[in-house]
């Protein structure tokens, strides 16, 4: 039986078996202790400001990944969490990036990681300092670093797929992950779990406790520590530079020890006032490397038998917000709540060397960093009169943005092999602010039309004024048929990176035997205006979806959604400008620069697809049931306009690629779930499309694959579970380069598989994991 | 691929093989459990026996539709038939055994609780901080499952008692002094 023949029985099975059990059993026949059990439908808070609604009346689409099935994972970090059950997120694993290696990226419906929107408890989560700027999925953007935050501390994650610039502003492009954190209710309780990837290295051990200490009237403070441990994969190819070849480059997951700390606390005082406050702390230090260093490239005496260059990132990260809310008597509710973001990368080297400082060179540098800081102040008010809901607010947000250098050896000459230190002419402060202003008015019909729209005006002190508009609409045809569609326009402003970022360094040009200068340089360089940089622009989006809902029985429901996202202006690096033209060339040579990039508002994007989710419950006696969820994605990304002459198809292969071709256009998640109480057995089935890679100027493809996630989970009692399972247990990993031979990437190279898989490559991963309440 | 194929046709087998052992619930509306809980909470409490021969429940400003009428409607607690009374303030509380409250500000709920203070009247809500503010029964959400909490002191005052089966399954709160 082929598989599209197997999936539509499983899909007919689904929908066909509820007409068995469609009738709800009588509520008032079900024990209270039962009803106390049943598990309720699942409500977002995201995507509305008229509160939590349940995710299949919402008026677009919405998932929601729950506290428990965040723990069935088994899994470390957040991006892998998503990745795990939302189709249509990626957050490639890559290594020999530089900062990439340790800052995941990621990204929703095969758009870019700054094109996606983080809340926690509905305030904006700010972005990370890193800005990627090796070959990566999001290659010139800077992603939130949602792995900051302690799984633990988490209730429930809900995923908003559609444009909301018009509720929240920047950023919410491609989708806006609210992350909800524990409140009241949730006792003490420790957690471990330790693993090992199926070649024997990659272990990981993470230990996290959660307490929690209740306060009057439903309030509470959780405290969540949790501390993680990775050893990195290796899944690197033979050398071939060298006389005896061998595995010398570390390619795979990094070595990295995270702490996180998340304190959050609602404090209702006897009157209607309520403070309350989150704080967020992380503390990351990983390692990776670059390219190992040969003899052949090295006559220092310092490293004779060549070295491997060890990249060290040490992150720090804090979220603190702290805020009051209250409700007057003429149910008027308002909060007022200021949040403070900030993030610090550090670049440490090791093991390396200057070549221009030969044997005096040192070994360890410090090559500067990164620092961004978001400040963001918000009062909204929101009051109910009768079927309408109400609601507006002022935002004020200070951002800033600084590239620190590092020490001279760090960048002077040749620089630091593996990563060139930022020179003093790269570091930079840099600063904005903007306020912006909302209003939404939603309308609920009794008989079953709901209405939203939204109107948001924002003033940025450098680029200017951006206004958002959101009209979205639903309507219950009959009981489970529900029709919705949405427009909205949308932005992003330019972040501070890539208006102030610059990296430059050095090497010998051979052809002279002088030191030339390449890099990234900041528009508002005069080189760059020189070669035609402009002021960064905001990219601007309009967005359209169109779906259903289909609840034939409370045990089935289905989604099918629509997207249509088209967003102008979008902001990319230029490729390396090393004088095709005259012109270009005379800028360069007066400069003694061999090669430059910069971001410019280069092309209009559009983005299609679709969102299709089916659910099912099969309930069995004693309140054991049978889950099965099958969930997909596509996305069709194309480049519709080119607005820069130094961004074009033809000049640009690798870049327009990556943006059409280097995410998987499809992805599908089978989820199913037999509980037999006090047994729990989860399967969970990924698909991930076709994708490509640019090298040089040759497109290479790499298949779709499946991987199987497995989890058998044991309730010893009420406080004590126990786990044992795996992540890709039949260690599946991409296939090789096709075609491509070389010493660096090539199916016989150092990195045999592309950077971009969306599942990385170091294969299979078995854990076991125990969890004790008290 | 293979596996996958397997693991697809066990799938679609298992649901057509077990489609007849369904019995029970599965994921349901928040409303519904709200009120077949407040339907079930009334059978737990003694000393508010009616005295017109039917179990009345009270819903203040109903939040919740029809669903009142559809799961509570023509059920017998205590021996009684249930009648459903819609009201929109506490003149129209007569006779009634039960009171759902519902969401509503500190002053608002301070001054209902002062109200049905000394009637044997039971009061349950899903205001936040309603046990510790005076109310009888809380009901509040924990994940996707709905949890109690109970000021004990309050119903004795009122005179109601409550089984001790309802209080090993709840958290039992000390209320404010009204």
């Amino acid at each position: 039986m082929n598989l599209k023949v197997t999936a539509l029985l499983l899909t007919l099975a689904c929908w066909l078996a509820p007409v068995a059990w469609a009738e709800s059993p009588d509520m008032s026949d079900v024990s209270l202790e039962n009803l106390l059990n049943t598990d309720m439908e699942l409500k977002a808070d995201v995507g509305s400001r008229s509160g939590e609604r349940p995710l299949l009346d919402a008026m677009a689409p919405v998932d929601v990944v729950t506290a428990k099935q965040i723990e069935q994972t088994g899994l470390h970090a957040l991006t892998d969490v998503l990745r795990y059950y939302i189709a249509g997120f990626n957050s490639p694993e890559t290594s020999v990036a530089d900062g990439s290696d340790h800052v995941r990226a990621f990204t929703l419906r095969g758009m870019a990681p700054d094109q996606v929107l983080v809340l926690v408890n509905g305030k904006r989560l700010h972005s990370g300092a890193l800005l990627h700027v090796n070959g990566v999925i999001g290659r010139g953007s800077s992603g939130v670093d949602i792995n900051t935050i302690a799984l633990g501390a988490i209730d429930r994650i809900e995923v908003l797929r559609d444009g909301a610039a018009a509720q929240y502003g920047s950023d919410a492009i491609a989708g806006v992950i609210n992350i909800v954190l524990k409140g009241s209710g949730y006792g003490n309780r420790i957690s471990t779990s330790a693993g090992i990837h199926g070649k024997g290295d990659g272990a990981r051990f993470r230990a996290s406790t959660f307490l929690s200490m209740p306060l009057r009237y439903d309030g509470f403070v959780n405290a969540t520590l949790d501390a993680d441990r990775q050893q990195r994969t290796s899944r690197g190819g033979l050398d071939r530079r060298l006389a005896v070849p061998r595995v010398d480059t570390h390619v795979g997951l990094p070595q990295a020890t995270n702490y996180r700390a998340v304190v959050n606390a609602e404090m209702p005082l006897a009157n209607d006032l309520m403070p309350f406050m989150t704080l967020m702390v992380n503390k990351r230090n990983s390692r990776a490397s670059a390219f190992y260093r040969p003899p052949s490239i090295n006559s220092s005496p310092l490293f004779p038998q060549g070295f491997l260059p060890q990249i060290d990132a040490a992150i720090t990260d804090y979220h603190a917000s702290a805020g009051i809310k209250g409700e007057w008597g003429n149910g008027l509710a308002w909060e007022l709540t200021h949040t403070y973001g900030y993030n610090d990368f550090g670049f440490q080297v090791s093991n390396s060397m200057n070549f221009s400082l030969a044997g005096a060179s040192p070994t360890q540098f410090d090559n500067g960093g990164l620092r961004f800081i978001q400040q963001t102040t918000n009062l909204d008010i929101k009051k109910q009169l009768g079927a309408w809901d109400l609601a507006a607010g002022l935002e004020q947000r200070l951002e800033s943005y600084r590239i620190r250098a590092g020490e001279p050896a760090s960048y002077n000459g040749t620089a630091t092999q593996g990563f060139a230190g930022f020179t003093t002419t790269n570091a930079v402060r840099g600063s904005r602010r903007n306020h912006a202003f909302y209003a939404d008015i939603a309308y609920h019909h009794a008989a079953g039309l709901s209405l939203d729209g939204a109107l948001r005006s924002e003033r940025y002190s450098d680029f200017g004024t951006a206004n958002t508009m959101k009209l979205a609409g639903s309507y219950t045809l009959t009981d489970g048929v529900l029709f919705r569609s949405g427009i909205s326009s949308g932005f992003r402003a330019p972040s501070l990176s890539q208006i102030y970022y610059s990296q430059t360094s050095s090497f010998v040009d051979t052809a002279t035997n002088t030191l030339v200068t390449q890099g990234t340089f900041r528009p508002s360089d005069p080189l760059a205006i020189a070669l035609g940089a402009k002021k960064l622009q905001a990219e601007k989006s309009r967005h359209f979806t169109l779906g259903m809902v289909y609840q034939p029985s409370r045990l089935s429901s289905l989604t099918v959604d629509y997207f249509l996202t088209q967003v102008n202006d979008r902001i990319m690096l230029s490729n390396d400008l090393a004088g095709s033209t005259l012109a270009q060339a005379a800028v360069l040579a007066a400069n003694n620069v061999a090669k430059a990039r910069f971001f410019t508002n280069s092309l209009n994007t559009l983005t299609q697809g679709v969102d299709v989710r089916l659910n099912h419950e099969l309930p069995l006696a004693q309140r054991n049931s049978i889950n099965v969820g099958l969930w997909f994605h596509y996305n069709r990304n194309r480049v519709s306009h080119f607005i820069d002459p130094l961004l074009t198809q033809a000049q640009l292969l690798d870049q327009v690629d990556r943006l059409e071709n280097g995410q998987p256009k499809t992805a599908w998640r089978i989820l199913g779930q037999y509980r037999h109480q006090p047994w729990l057995l989860t399967v969970n089935l990924n698909r991930y499309g076709a994708y490509r890679q640019v090298i040089g100027n040759q497109a290479y493809a790499f298949n779709p694959k499946w991987t199987t996630d497995m989890d058998i989970h044991y309730d010893w009692n009420s406080d004590i579970e126990l786990a044992i399972g795996g992540n890709n247990v039949f260690g599946t990993v991409p296939n090789r380069w096709k075609g491509l031979s070389g010493d660096f990437y090539g199916y016989n190279g150092i990195k045999p598989y592309s950077r971009y898989s969306p599942f990385g490559y170091s294969g299979a991963y078995y854990y076991l994991r125990a969890s004790i309440g008290f | 691929m293979h596996f996958v194929n397997k693991w697809l046709c066990s799938c679609t087998v298992l649901l057509f093989l077990l489609s007849g052992a369904a019995t029970s619930y599965a994921t349901e509306s928040e409303d519904s459990v709200k009120v077949a809980i407040i339907g079930k909470l009334a059978k737990f409490v003694s000393g508010n026996t009616p005295s017109d021969h039917h179990f009345t429940i009270a819903v203040l400003n109903n939040p919740f539709g029809t669903l009142p009428d559809k799961i509570l409607q023509r059920k017998m607690i205590h021996k009684y038939p249930v009648n459903i009374r819609y009201i929109q303030s506490l003149k129209q509380l007569k006779n009634a055994q039960v009171l759902y409250v519902p969401k509503m500000n500190h002053r608002a709920m301070k001054k209902l609780l002062q109200t049905v203070r000394g009637k044997k009247v039971l009061t349950i809500s899903d205001s936040r901080g309603f046990a510790q503010r005076g109310g009888m029964i809380q009901l509040y959400r924990k994940a996707q499952n709905m949890r109690l909490k109970i000021n004990l002191h309050a119903a004795q005052q009122a005179g109601l008692r409550i089984r001790s089966s309802l209080l090993k399954i709840a958290d039992i709160v000390e209320g404010d002094v009204l």
